[in-house]
């Protein structure tokens, strides 16, 4: 049993390096596919190991992830947010640097989920419902003091509800396969790499160098991520962009610690959908729905396994993702930076019609003119979080 | 191309984009399948049948109909509130296939009376 659980646990390192480095690829997809093929493993192992796998697979994913994010623009939803601070470290020589921030934001999410998990356990029953009924005003208090903050308040309001309305259509397009990767391509992958090509943006000389930050700032943005990612962590609809979204609206942030911030929630939501399938048999995330259909009967004693697992990953993925943030440095100055953002635009509208079907292609272009207008009149991106945000408000709200 | 043309031409796409996408969502059907062809290869599809409810089940909030359609049957789960019976009911459900512990299920959009 112990051998097939390492086992497991090296091939949920391995695919989610892959899923992570890749853009396009969604851990959802090798769930789904290994659940299919589910039948034909449990006749050599049993569910607990297959779980291994997923948590190995998705915790991986998490670090490795901002990877192509950060280098090559091609976010997802999780990712979105870093996208902006990770290209303009970037464009200033510290690529590198910028993942390493969402590195150690990961693996302290990581050790903080792990730390709090058996509050959460204890409480979560008793607060859940409170949490379901505030959720909504919460939200909508979130977005007012974004707009409010932002000094062309015109342009967010327009940004905010182009991109809404668009987020509500594609989530109600049930003819669309995996929705949010057309729409999460467009509005923060496509309209980025479409910029970087048309101003022809060059990449400088990479330093493998660290970016210090003061332990005090960190302390506090880890404390924010803990309070954002409570909140959304046990609630349907909402995830760690949300939980990001809402902690930029409780502090202002300086764009480098941002990106810690991005890499803890990331890491803290994922580890808690894992408590919440527990405390509150509610599965909270893509990944934990797969590990409630494989354990049926989660318990405490598989909890702790798991996440006993997630902290043997993470400790791997830290290094794993440096190295190939660190090749990714080193090669993308051999490389004519325009031609490899044309090159990854294409990619993204090849694999849409692959991941989401035909009529993503619309989705996607919609969602690049809505990027550009972003950085064309000079508002945050955060704005076009509103594509999760009103349909998430309209849902707990009606 | 000058940043006010280029900004010109992403509103309206944005704009047109938007709109098709809500007129698409509303407007396209799935194609319809009788129950017995549905398998596990087909999670997330979104498909259509039309049948009898022979059984309906109040679950924390949620309806859980048994749809037959003379070929087989097929749990489907609806997320609205519904305070009245649909049992006996004869309707077009179109939906998401999906999984319940083992189980493959439709996960209701829309379902109309017959």
């Amino acid at each position: 049993m112990l051998e097939q659980i390492f086992i497991a646990l090296l091939l949920g390192i391995i695919i989610g390096t892959l899923t992570g480095i890749f853009p396009g690829i969604h851990i959802n997809l090798v769930a789904t596919l290994l659940f299919i093929t589910s039948a034909f493993f449990l006749q050599f192992t049993s569910p607990i190991v297959l779980a291994v796998f997923i948590i190995s697979m998705a915790i991986m994913h998490t670090f490795t992830d901002f990877v192509p994010s950060i280098f090559l623009g091609a976010p997802n939803e999780d990712t979105a947010l870093s996208v902006l601070p990770g290209h303009r470290l970037l464009l200033e020589g510290n690529g590198y640097a910028a993942v390493k921030l969402t590195t150690v934001g990961c693996f302290f999410g990581v050790l903080i989920a792990i730390a709090i998990s058996p509050f959460f356990i204890a409480v979560m029953p008793f607060i859940y419902p409170w949490l379901v009924k505030i959720m909504a005003f919460l939200l909508i208090a979130i977005v007012l003091i974004l707009i409010i903050r932002e000094e062309k308040k015109m342009w967010a309001i327009i940004i905010f509800i182009i991109s809404g309305v668009l987020g509500l259509a594609t989530l109600n397009f049930m003819a669309i396969k995996q929705p949010l990767f057309p729409l999460f391509s467009g509005l923060f992958g496509t309209s980025l790499l479409a910029m970087s090509f048309l101003q022809n943006v060059k990449i400088p000389k990479q330093k493998i160098q660290d970016i210090k930050v003061e332990k005090k700032e960190m302390t506090k943005i880890l404390g924010l991520s803990i309070l954002s990612s409570s909140l959304v962590s046990f609630l349907p609809g909402v995830g760690s962009a949300q939980a990001a979204v809402i902690s930029s609206a409780i502090k202002k942030i300086d764009e480098k610690i941002f990106l810690v911030l991005v890499g803890a929630v990331n890491t803290i939501v994922m580890c808690l959908s894992f408590v919440a399938l527990f405390a509150i048999q509610k599965p909270r995330s893509g990944m934990a729905v797969f590990v409630g259909k494989f354990l049926p009967y989660f318990n405490e004693q598989q909890l702790w396994l798991l996440l006993l697992v997630t902290l043997i990953v993470a400790s791997v993925a830290v290094f794993v993702t440096l190295l190939f943030a660190r090749f990714f440095a080193q090669g993308i100055m051999k490389i004519n930076y325009k031609w490899l953002c044309f090159a990854i635009m294409i990619l993204l509208l090849v694999l849409t019609p692959i991941i989401s079907g035909w009529l993503g292609l619309i989705i996607v272009v919609t969602g690049t003119a809505i990027g550009i207008i972003t950085s064309l009149v000079g508002v945050k991106k955060i704005h076009m979080m509103g594509s999760l945000l009103l349909p998430v408000i309209l849902y707990y709200l009606i | 191309m000058e940043t006010r043309n280029l900004l010109k031409l992403c509103l309206i796409t944005a704009l047109v984009g938007t709109f098709l996408v809500i007129i698409l969502a509303n407007n396209i059907e799935p194609e319809t399948k009788t129950i017995d062809t549905i398998n596990e290869n087909m999670f997330d599809e979104w498909i259509k049948v039309q049948g009898n409810i022979t059984q309906e089940r109040d679950i924390e909030g949620l309806k859980i109909l048994t749809v037959n359609d003379g070929t087989a049957s097929i749990n489907c789960v609806l997320r609205k509130n519904v305070s009245y019976s649909l049992k006996d009911q004869r309707v077009e459900i179109q939906g998401k296939i999906t999984d319940y512990k083992g189980d493959i299920e439709i996960d209701i959009s829309k379902i109309k009376i017959l």
